[in-house]
């Protein structure tokens, strides 16, 4: 109680003040929404909870700005930890909600979801994902990740008629319920060993004191906690449930799931890694260089045989939380550059992969989503712009450049190799030359086999949200491909 | 704005062709046709702002730096920069770029007639990415070029190609990539360990470790060897050649594969001499076997593009022997040959792609008996092939005869098996024409063509072929043009890969300066 006393209140508020306005939305588009079912559900009312999410949303981000500049040094409260991770982190989260709510809104229109509860429900979702980042206590990290789970669940099995997407929920659900057990396992061992849910406390751990029995609990504490966050970032051998969830949910929600969440999963994971490095020592580095390994390896050799894009992209999904990966296994001997990279990284592969699930959404405006290779058959003939779009979208995440992904990539090499980790970076190479084969299935179909192309029948226009999603994306993959520049100043001075 | 131009000439040759992109992206699909007039005004400006960059170069009196030398940052966090800068080779290769180009837009005007705006589109990426990596001075800088080049390549044949383009264009795309990603990986640890520069100029007086070397050597060589192609890493090429275009052709064998041997010749031999004088023989057994093996399989081909595709594999064999041979001659040599075989080649594409626009096939069986029909193409194609088998007097035997010269000097054995590529050659180009051309006249060929209804060349077609004609005699009479240009580059070149003496065990160093003294 007295530590409640001594809390100096304003400050907490004035600090988190973004992270409530994400909060207060959410709250908002959901009584919105509540109103307006009262009154049945209207265009207008959607249009309303659609507005107030994208408001609240840059509110958040435009509030992030000042507290970004002034967290040269890292502020404590309580369970919050903000340094300038904690912003960038949820600049990122932002954007990608931002992005994933523009594309929602005709999906969902067109299929008569209702609007208010999704919304709601991705904004509590971020609201989760910044939670998990923007704190060094372990207990919070777990609140954060429970905060967004439950948000998830629903969001998986939220095309009620589908039944993939129901088997996405539920699996989602029992998977991650798993996951957490291990996390909160993990974490109470961990408890155990170093008497501490602090991670900032744990670096300052010596290791040398922690003996016995107290030095196994350590350990178990570690490996569950590792085992349960590799789950949520699906990295092999926890990634089964992976290709099931992404594929049977709605697009814009797998969207969802494959870029904000996996990045703010990433970037706690981040916080847990360099929070018991000090205590694990090489045996964690080993562990993480082969899970980064199988996980390029496994991703990109099973994305290979995919027939689906939707569930390519999943595995691609699982290849690319590898590579991020790579930013883990180097932490240990270059910490800034390698959580440079991974930011970029993180930042680089949201940005793409929201264009391609844009691209997807545009091509299936209303109806059960049909996303299969031969949906795409001479897209190129049919509809050059939304082909053109998809193939630079598929080049990026192939790495090619002069696009984002590429940058991504090539940072993320760079430190690699400054790290030593040459072997690393060769398999991670090969498995790039693996990933191309697949990405260009789409771009064979779509502008090799114009001879086989269905007739097209005329397309209704692309809705505006979509449009401005597909716009953004382009812009960055293209210019941050061109131009890293500024994007590299300002993660490099995010990190030290 | 001449002002400008004139300081940043190379600059707006390189990026020239985006103006046409641009253009090109704006016209309607309905006035699809103006597309071909765009692609072509756009080359042709691209081809003078060349011509005009080879004047600024040959007005500089020093020969010895990189001339028209630019370097901007880019991404000065990476350490990367716009940098770029021209020795003789890299003007060859860019003036041979700007020729061929507005040629393949010529020689697609009738060919490609489904989506001709993309497709010319793509072909100016493509001149961007050829021209961009021959003046590149800043190793990230090329490799971003050298993507660049490759993905319009892989549409160019993946859309417009043959039966088999899917197949083609994706060997031609993952061949590629596996050695550029390589390449890449190479190009980091290069950057890390030569003192955090991509700078070329730079990276040249570094001193690496022998072994280090030979790594780094070793993921250059791949992915270079691959475009070039060298045996055994060519199996890409004759499907691609074959299934591409004729443009696509034209461009692939002209200077496509020339960024290979010119990787060669800039970076990958030039930053690794210790590696290079210890991968020296495995080089010119594989360069022999090369020359030798690409005539023979040449000789067995029943498909026209196919023949040509494999004799590339031989030319270029003698490129990679004259380079590795390492005396003056070669060297200069294989320039030479790179240039007369993008000339030589590129001209038997396009022939060959007239004549297939005429008549529909490939395959050698269903021609014969057409000569006295088509005199004046047959004229111009066995002289064309004559050019291709080495005859003197004309361009490609200057640079074969140097080639063998020069290695026959330090490595007779090679030289003198290589020699037998030149007269496989002899066979599989006169057979071939004997087969094609000549013999009992037909009726029919192919699929039903009536021989008699066949036209010989056009007005379109002969100006097309002209300045290619007038330069394959040019250097086989005069080749003087080339070799004062390239002389210079060729003994910096040579220089700079000796420059590693401390890394030579004794003898070996001694036998060296001993062989330089002898000359």
């Amino acid at each position: 109680m007295e530590s409640l006393l001594h809390t100096d209140w304003l400050l907490m508020l004035s600090q988190s003040l973004p992270l409530l306005v994400l909060l207060a939305t959410a709250v908002l588009v959901l009584s919105a929404g509540l109103c307006g079912c009262c009154s049945r559900t209207t265009n207008h009312e959607s249009r309303i909870t659609i507005y107030l999410s994208l408001i609240g949303i840059i509110a958040a981000a435009v509030l992030v700005v000042p507290r970004w500049q002034a967290a040269t040094t890292p502020v404590q409260l309580s369970l919050w930890y903000f340094d300038r991770l904690a912003w960038v982190a949820g600049e990122i989260i932002l954007g990608a909600t931002l992005l994933v709510v523009l594309l929602s809104s005709s999906y969902l229109r067109a299929r008569q979801f209702i609007k208010a509860e999704f919304l709601a429900l991705v904004l509590l979702g971020a609201f989760g994902m910044w939670c998990m980042v923007a704190t060094q206590h372990l207990l919070m990290i777990f609140l954060g990740i429970e905060i967004l789970s439950l948000a998830a669940y629903v969001l998986a099995a939220y095309a009620r008629a589908e039944p993939t997407s129901i088997e996405a929920g539920l699996k989602y659900f029992l998977m991650g319920s798993v996951a957490s057990a291990f996390l909160l396992f993990g974490i109470a061992f961990l408890y155990g060993g170093t008497g501490s849910l602090d991670l900032l406390a744990m670096q300052k751990l010596n290791i040398m004191s922690i003996e016995g029995a107290e030095r196994l609990y350590l350990l178990i504490g570690v490996a569950s906690l590792l085992v349960g966050m590799a789950f949520k970032i699906a990295a092999v051998p926890f990634q089964w449930w992976a290709p099931d969830v992404y594929s049977g949910a709605p697009l814009p929600v797998t969207a969802f799931f494959a870029t904000g969440v996996k990045a703010a999963a990433f970037l706690a994971l981040w916080r847990i890694a360099v929070g018991v490095s000090v205590v694990t020592g090489p045996a964690w580095h080993s562990l993480l260089w082969w899970m980064a390994v199988s996980t390029i390896l496994v991703g990109n050799l099973a994305a290979l045989t995919q027939d689906d894009v939707k569930r390519m992209l999943a595995y691609s999904s699982i290849a690319h939380a590898g590579y991020a990966l790579i930013a883990l296994v180097i932490a240990p001997s270059e910490l800034h550059i390698a959580l440079a990279a991974l930011l970029l990284y993180l930042l680089g592969y949201t940005v793409m992969t929201i264009g391609a699930f844009a691209v997807l959404i545009a091509l299936n405006p209303a109806g059960s989503e049909r996303t299969s290779l031969a949906d795409l058959t001479g897209l190129g003939v049919r509809r050059p712009g939304l082909a053109l779009l998809l193939a630079i979208f598929l080049f990026s995440l192939a790495g090619i450049p002069p696009t984002i992904g590429f940058f991504g990539k090539y940072f993320l090499f760079q430190a690699a190799v400054a790290a030593g980790e040459v072997k690393l970076v060769l398999i991670a190479v090969l498995g790039s030359v693996i990933s191309v084969a697949y990405y260009v299935r789409p771009i064979v179909v779509m502008y090799f086999r114009t001879d086989a192309a269905p007739l097209g029948n005329i397309h209704p226009p692309l809705s505006r949200g979509v449009r401005a999603v597909l716009a953004l994306t382009l812009l960055a993959v293209l210019a941050l491909g061109l131009f890293p520049s500024p994007l590299l100043q300002w993660l490099w001075a995010s990190v030290r | 704005m001449l002002p400008w131009l004139a300081t940043n000439i190379l600059t707006a040759t390189i990026f020239a062709p985006l103006l046409g992109v641009v253009l090109l992206l704006l016209v309607p699909r309905r006035h699809e046709a103006a597309s071909r007039e765009i692609a072509l005004t756009v080359s042709l400006v691209t081809f003078a702002l060349s011509l005009w960059l080879a004047l600024r170069f040959g007005a500089q009196s020093s020969h010895d730096a990189f001339l028209l030398y630019v370097a901007i940052p880019w991404i000065p966090e990476l350490g990367v920069h716009y940098r770029i800068g021209l020795d003789g080779v890299s003007l060859s290769l860019i003036l041979l770029t700007t020729l061929l180009t507005p040629l393949c837009v010529l020689c697609a005007w009738r060919d490609i007639k489904a989506r001709r705006k993309e497709f010319m589109l793509l072909l100016m990426l493509v001149e961007i990415g050829l021209n961009g990596a021959f003046a590149s001075l800043d190793l990230f800088l090329f490799y971003i070029f050298w993507e660049l080049m490759l993905i319009p390549m892989y549409f160019l044949v993946g859309m417009w190609g043959g039966k088999q383009r899917i197949m083609a264009a994706t060997k031609l795309l993952l061949f590629t990539l596996v050695g550029s990603l390589i390449m890449l990986v190479a190009i980091l640890y290069l950057y890390l360990a030569g003192g955090k520069t991509f700078d070329v100029m730079q990276l040249y007086e570094v001193a690496l470790p022998a072994s280090t070397q030979l790594w780094l050597f070793a993921a250059f060589a791949l992915a270079f060897a691959i475009k070039v192609p060298i045996f055994p890493l060519h199996t890409w090429l004759p499907d691609a050649h074959t299934e591409a275009p004729t443009a696509g052709s034209v461009l692939l064998a002209g200077v496509f594969l020339k960024v290979g041997t010119y990787g060669f010749y800039r970076f990958a031999m030039p930053l690794f001499p210790a590696a290079v004088l210890a991968a020296k023989p495995l080089f010119m057994i594989l360069a022999v076997v090369g020359i030798v093996g690409g005539a023979l399989v040449s000789m067995v081909q029943p498909d026209v593009k196919r023949l040509i595709a494999y004799s590339s594999v031989s030319h270029l064999g003698f490129v990679m022997l004259g380079l590795f041979a390492l005396t003056p001659e070669s060297v200069q040599g294989a320039i030479i040959q790179m240039i007369n075989h993008g000339i030589t080649t590129g001209a038997l594409f396009l022939m060959f792609g007239m004549l297939y626009e005429r008549t529909h096939t490939r395959q050698i069986a269903d021609y014969g008996g057409i000569a006295p029909q088509i005199p004046l193409f047959t004229t111009l194609f066995v002289i064309v092939s004559l050019s291709s088998l080495g005859m003197p007097g004309l361009n490609n035997f200057v640079g074969e005869f140097l080639i063998l010269l020069g290695t026959f000097r330090t490595d007779s054995v090679y030289a003198i098996i290589a020699a037998t590529g030149v007269i496989i050659a002899a066979v599989y180009l006169l057979w071939m024409i004997e087969r094609v051309f000549f013999g009992a006249p037909r009726e029919t060929i192919g699929d039903g063509i009536v021989v008699a209804k066949l036209k010989d060349v056009s007005g379109r077609e002969f100006a097309l072929l002209v300045p290619l004609l007038v330069l394959i005699v040019w250097f086989g009479v005069y080749p003087r043009t080339i070799l004062d240009c390239t002389a210079a580059s060729a003994k910096n070149f040579i220089s700079l890969v000796h420059r590693a003496p401390w890394i030579l065990d004794k003898s070996d160093h001694e036998s060296r300066t001993t062989n330089h003294e002898a000359r």
